[in-house]
């Protein structure tokens, strides 16, 4: 267990290193960003930032820096917005999390049960229904899927807000506030999950066909338990194991899926402000994004090593 | 002696999946087996041994149907019983353990859980009693400290540790019936006898019928009281233990016998072991005569076109031209 968080490091490190190389592979550096933003400097004024943020150093002492002021928590300042990155960020780190922990369940909860059924029915109609229209999400881009949806259920059929994160009037209590939340959630959450859900019916359904046929089923049979049991117990709990690898694994295009989402749907979240960075070359955000969701995905990962060894004894975390 | 067999199979044809339409793997089967009796069936792979194990307790793949005959479990018939009827047989009045043990438990469960669901899945009891049921199960299939197994994962445990907890768990429910299809093939040798001791030991205890599934002729030759040979799908010989051994009869079982491993009793030395030419054919490969015709080395003109019929031999039956005709010979000598 100490070991499995020990193995973080290096992967910290590493992302820690691909921000500042990101951040020193801007045309130009900082210190012109500087002075481009205060309406230009001559050759003095930049020898000046430069020794005052340390730009003249050598590139290793620069980023002992860099790595110092990320470990107290200051991830520099965004000119563009005026704000200092960590704020920006820790205002929209919320917004993303509710709509890609939102998407994921649904994902994990729709894939599982679709995947399961066309198991238990494999090669007939049900299966096929299940399988087919697994297929066309998997094969409609998300942005169509998005404003396809925003079409039908915002224009047409006026049930659900087309964009934002909450209604920006008569809100009176928190209860209110949490539905009107909710409401805003649902498109996002469709559009970003479904595709996923599709992955994981397909997927769902190959590992329970694999597990059915395993002598251990034959033998929760032989025993003569009910199918229900059997299926719950027995395939869907063995089927579960690989499953959570993929979601470990996909946790990453997920967060890089909600870019498209937020931009979509005007989300409030860290997508859009990545989206907003790379239009506006914001790199001290851009590098702070980087950083924060690399570690995001870092730690989903421990999480997601985690409940394996609590769901197969035959795994232990050294 | 007529003591109402427990088991009885009539006529059992077992249809699976063929190029065209399905073919029967399995056909004519006959079985009866009383109250405390083990009856071997013995052949080598492909013949059909497992498929009838597997139809005795309603467990075919999918695919794979009874297509004639009958099975009688304690005098009904279930040949043609749905799922649901089944599975309330099954792990209560029939149970069955199967060739290997090391992908036969589920491998995130542990022991005690898998105990306990066997129980609990043909009777309702409460949580403190259907645990202390499983441990006295794991106890009496000779494992000590139970309770830790109880909690152990199978991973945890070796091959004959783990066939002796899935024989736990099918006596859980004290059936009638228990069918093992090659409990040992997967053990090491050292294991495999003290495996079957046990069956034995648990038949004698409860008095259930012993269905054995095996290849290894010599193996069961000690537990068992009587002995089917299976060859392509059919019986060829259905008789006393005893005297199968003795005086086998068909040529297939006589070939069998002879490719036993042993030692010469005058020198010490093991000769080159007899093997049986050719190869056992496919079920569509098979035509209207003896299975066994090809390989046979007593082989006449009608074994080639007529399926041969029971010869009654002492203790038992065998499925044989060449020993239809020894035995009309022999009568009629005596005439």
């Amino acid at each position: 267990m100490g070991a499995r968080i020990a193995q973080m490091v290096p992967t910290l490190f590493l992302l820690l290193l691909a921000a500042f190389t990101l951040l020193h592979l801007a045309p130009g550096d900082a210190a012109q960003v500087l002075a481009g933003e205060s309406g230009g400097g001559d050759t003095t004024y930049l020898a000046n930032l430069r020794s005052r943020f340390g730009l003249d150093q050598p590139i290793y002492v620069q980023f002992m820096l860099y790595a110092r002021n990320v470990l107290s928590g200051d991830l520099g300042f965004s000119f563009r917005n005026n704000m200092n990155v960590v704020d920006l960020i820790g205002a929209r780190l919320l917004p993303t999390l509710l709509l890609t922990g939102s998407a994921m369940a649904v994902a994990v909860a729709f894939g599982m049960t679709a995947g399961a059924l066309a198991a238990a029915h494999a090669g007939k109609w049900q299966d096929r229904l299940i399988s087919g229209i697994a297929l066309l999400i998997y094969a409609t881009p998300g942005f169509l899927l998005g404003i396809g949806l925003m079409i039908l259920f915002g224009v047409t059929l006026p049930w659900l807000p087309i964009g934002g994160f909450v209604a920006s009037q008569g809100i009176d209590s928190g209860f209110e506030y949490a539905l009107s939340v909710a409401k805003h959630l649902v498109l996002p959450v469709v559009t970003l999950g479904a595709l996923y859900a599709a992955i994981y019916t397909r997927f769902t359904r190959g590992a329970m066909l694999e597990i059915y046929v395993q002598d251990h089923v034959r033998t929760a049979r032989a025993k003569g338990l009910a199918a229900s049991r059997i299926i719950l117990r027995h395939v869907m709990r063995n089927a579960s194991l690989p499953l959570i690898t993929v979601i470990g694994l996909q946790a990453g295009s997920l967060l890089s899926g909600a870019i498209l989402v937020e931009t979509v749907f005007a989300w409030p979240g860290l997508g859009r402000l990545a989206f907003e960075a790379v239009q506006q070359r914001d790199y001290n955000l851009l590098a702070g994004l980087v950083l924060t969701t690399g570690t995001l995905v870092v730690l989903i990962n421990l999480c997601v090593d985690l409940l394996y060894a609590v769901l197969d004894p035959r795994v232990t975390l050294r | 002696m007529t003591i109402e067999p427990v088991l009885r199979v009539r006529n059992l044809a077992i249809a699976v999946p063929g190029d065209r339409h399905p073919v029967d793997a399995v056909c004519g089967v006959d079985l009866d087996v009383a109250k405390g009796e083990t009856l071997a069936i013995v052949g080598e792979s492909g013949c059909g041994k497992s498929l009838t194990a597997l139809a005795l307790a309603g467990l075919l793949p999918d695919g794979v149907r009874i297509s004639g005959g009958t099975v009688e479990i304690l005098g009904h018939d279930v040949a043609g019983k749905s799922e649901h009827a089944w599975r309330a047989l099954r792990g209560d009045r029939i149970s069955m353990i199967f060739q290997d043990p090391m992908s036969a438990l589920n491998p995130v469960l542990t022991i005690g859980d898998q105990i306990v669901e066997a129980i609990r899945a043909h009777r309702p009891i409460g949580k403190r009693e259907v645990f202390s049921e499983g441990v006295e199960l794991l106890h009496r299939v000779k494992l000590q400290t139970p309770h830790e197994y109880m909690a152990a994962y199978p991973h945890q445990l070796s091959g004959g540790m783990r066939q002796r907890v899935l024989i736990a768990m099918a006596i859980a429910n004290r059936p009638d019936i228990l069918i093992a299809d090659e409990p040992t093939t997967a053990l090491d040798a050292t294991v495999q006898a003290d495996i079957l001791s046990l069956l034995d030991e648990l038949k004698r205890e409860t008095g259930m019928a012993l269905v054995l599934i095996t290849h290894d002729l010599s193996l069961v030759s000690r537990w068992a009281d009587r002995i089917m040979v299976m060859y392509a799908g059919k019986a060829v010989e259905a008789r006393k233990a005893k005297s199968l051994l003795g005086e086998a009869s068909h040529p297939y079982t006589r070939a069998l016998l002879a490719a036993r491993p042993q030692r010469r009793p005058d020198t010490g030395q093991r000769p080159r072991l007899a093997e049986i030419r050719g190869r056992v054919p496919s079920p569509q490969e098979k035509g209207d005569g003896c299975s066994f015709a090809n390989r046979c080395d007593f082989v006449m003109s009608r074994c080639r076109a007529i399926s041969p019929q029971a010869v009654h031999v002492s203790d038992g039956r065998v499925w044989c031209h060449a020993v239809d005709e020894q035995q009309a010979r022999h009568s009629g000598a005596l005439a």
